[in-house]
């Protein structure tokens, strides 16, 4: 028998109903908060997954607003701007609108070449060739069961009429996991549809900047090159662009990042109220290890080492039973085409379980010197 | 009882006490709980401290023990002056020279019957299989070898306490002290109780003290004094 060995039994043995209740309020909190984690950070990988070197223009009034494709061969002519593409948010519906997943029209031959994408099946050449085809993500294919050579039909309701796209590949991005739940197709054939006011106009440029380190120049440049026009910009790095839509439900992010802090909250009282009334049902006992000798410090590990069990056992059960919660949730965002990067995360789950066992620690450092304090006679009196 | 206690004077004091007050502090209330003891006890002896209740006999057996201090006076028990020693010296000390045994046991439920008594040895040096074997002669001596891995539930009251005065011995102090041992058992129980405590002063010449409200558990000491109103009587 160890010192160590009696702060497990302490912790699950004592009183087996109790421990199995706390342990299970351990295991619900850390499920939900693993919950919120994994979704805060799915919610900013997308963000993540941007490369440094890509900067996106828009109108400096909005992003409804459009620009006109002139303003390509201008921003080309900016030093340091090495390739420029366009694309328009298209908001089509498949089939229903629970069916929603994103489209943009694109321009194919520099899109390709500014943006990093992988060809699963069919071909460059094949999407490039035909004004009528499509690329879809590989996320797409799979939840759809589309196939090369297939067509697709799409109701818009900002472009309206009903439009077909034959599938000439299947994609996925080599740096953005986005990529998967998306497709593309050409900007010329959105652009001909166009009424007379919004022909020729695109919703957003990105360029590539030669070296990374001067996007802040570039993009004071770009704004400045049309300051005072009828089309101002708005241009930023690509990673901040997507952020800006993060930013945008920063209330809820809010909300999750409050809700995760009150979880953790909840588990410390849990594990608190667990100890406390522990630690004072046992005081007489307590009482007689200092009366054969044990010091203050015995008390306050066994205890602090208690609350770290439990912590550390509630949240490994929490952890085990969220692997797969998290795994159906995230297939579940994904085939809705939202929140393509959820899943499990042993780095999280690690991270969870430390800091359940921390939160063990100091939800238990207060009944923990309390029991260390008390004076051996009065801890041996409570029982009479 | 004079004869025993002239018996008794003859062999050298392991217990000796000096104006000995211990006086508590109820809010504004100052309450004297002993009032000027003076105490020898002899090594080797068995003596019985009763008294009704509030008298002091639990706070003289625990000012004596080292796990109260006095308000004044002097206490030197196994040659050491323990009001004298800081906190850390005075459990090591405890560890060292006094065995307990409480009225309720205070066994570990977690643990069983040979694992509580091996508990006071975790604060020792020793090794494992010394712990155990050490342990293992504890149990014997108290008759509970076949229940060395039963849990305190699975046990009488009465094996219970036999546990625990295992428990009290197995570090081999000088001194056993106990504090109505028998206050919570039957007759038959608190009888192989009191045998046990004189079987480890005869045989093993252990110093006991015993606090006691039960004259027949008293009779089982060799001395019986009697405190009254925080004064020895």
């Amino acid at each position: 028998m160890t010192l160590p060995g009696l702060t497990l039994r302490n912790a699950f043995m004592r009183n087996k109903t109790r421990t199995f209740l706390t342990i299970l309020g351990v295991v619900i909190t850390t499920v939900a908060f693993l919950f919120l984690r994994t979704i805060l950070t799915a919610w900013y990988a997308s963000a993540e997954a941007s490369s440094a070197d890509r900067v996106v223009t828009r109108n400096a009034v909005s992003l409804i607003n459009p620009l006109p494709i002139s303003y390509a061969a201008r921003l080309a002519q900016i030093p340091g701007v090495t390739k420029v593409t366009w694309s328009n948010w298209f908001g089509g519906i498949y089939k229903d609108r629970k069916s929603f997943f994103a489209q943009f029209a694109i321009d194919g031959p520099t899109a390709l070449e500014v943006f990093s994408l992988r060809f699963l099946q069919g071909s460059k050449q094949d999407f490039l060739a035909d004004r009528n085809s499509c690329l879809v993500g590989k996320g797409l294919a799979e939840k759809y069961g589309w196939k090369v050579g297939e067509t697709i039909p799409l109701f818009s309701e900002i472009y309206p009429g009903d439009w077909k796209f034959r599938v000439a590949a299947v994609i996925e991005g080599t740096d953005d996991k986005s990529v998967a739940n998306v497709m593309y197709f050409h900007w010329a054939r959105l652009n001909e549809t166009q009424a007379p006011n919004r022909k020729d106009t695109v919703g957003v440029f990105t360029a590539t900047v030669a070296n990374a380190s001067d996007s802040p120049r570039v993009i004071r440049d770009i704004d400045a090159l049309f300051a005072n026009s009828d089309y101002e910009t708005h241009t930023e790095t690509e990673k901040a662009f997507r952020l800006s839509f993060v930013n945008g439900s920063g209330a809820i992010l809010s909300a999750l990042e409050t809700g995760s802090g009150v979880i953790l909250a909840i588990m410390a009282l849990i594990l608190g109220n667990t100890l406390a009334m522990g630690l004072r049902e046992r005081t007489p006992e307590v009482g007689a290890m200092r009366a054969m000798g044990f010091l203050p410090r015995h008390v306050r590990a066994l205890a602090l080492g208690e609350g770290a069990l439990l912590g550390f056992g509630g949240a490994l059960v929490g952890v085990l039973v969220a692997r797969p919660i998290l795994g159906a949730f995230g297939r579940a965002m994904a085939e809705f085409g939202f929140l393509s990067n959820v899943s499990f995360k042993l780095s999280t789950g690690i991270t969870t379980v430390v800091v359940a066992a921390a939160i063990g620690v100091a939800a238990s450092s207060f009944p923990a010197v309390q029991a260390a304090r008390l004076a051996i006679v009065d801890a041996l009196r409570r029982q009479e | 009882m004079a004869e025993t206690v002239a018996a008794s004077q003859l062999a050298r004091p392991i217990i000796e006490i000096r104006d000995l007050r211990k006086v508590y502090q109820r809010d504004r209330q100052e309450l004297t709980v002993l009032d000027g003891i003076d105490l020898e006890v002899p090594d080797g002896a068995f003596e019985a401290l009763m008294g009704p209740s509030g008298s002091g006999k639990t706070t003289l057996l625990n000012l004596i023990a080292g796990i109260d201090a006095p308000t004044s006076g002097t206490i030197r028990v196994a040659g050491e002056e323990i009001a004298k020693l800081s906190e850390t010296a005075r459990a090591g000390w405890r560890a060292r020279n006094i065995g307990f045994i409480f009225q309720f046991y205070n066994l570990m439920p977690v643990l069983t019957a040979a694992e509580n008594v091996e508990l006071p040895l975790l604060l020792t040096r020793l090794r494992r299989a010394e712990r155990q074997r050490r342990v293992e002669v504890a149990l014997k001596l108290v008759g509970l070898q076949d229940r060395m891995a039963h849990t305190p539930r699975q046990l009488s009251g009465g094996q219970q306490q036999r546990v625990a005065i295992a428990r009290a011995i197995v570090g081999d102090p000088r001194i056993i002290v106990a504090d109505e041992p028998t206050g919570d058992l039957d007759r038959k129980s608190a009888e192989e109780v009191l045998s046990l405590l004189r079987t480890l002063n005869e045989t093993l010449g252990k110093t006991v003290l015993v606090v006691t409200h039960d004259p027949h558990a008293a009779e089982a000491a060799k001395v019986r004094r009697r405190l009254d109103k925080g004064q020895l009587t």
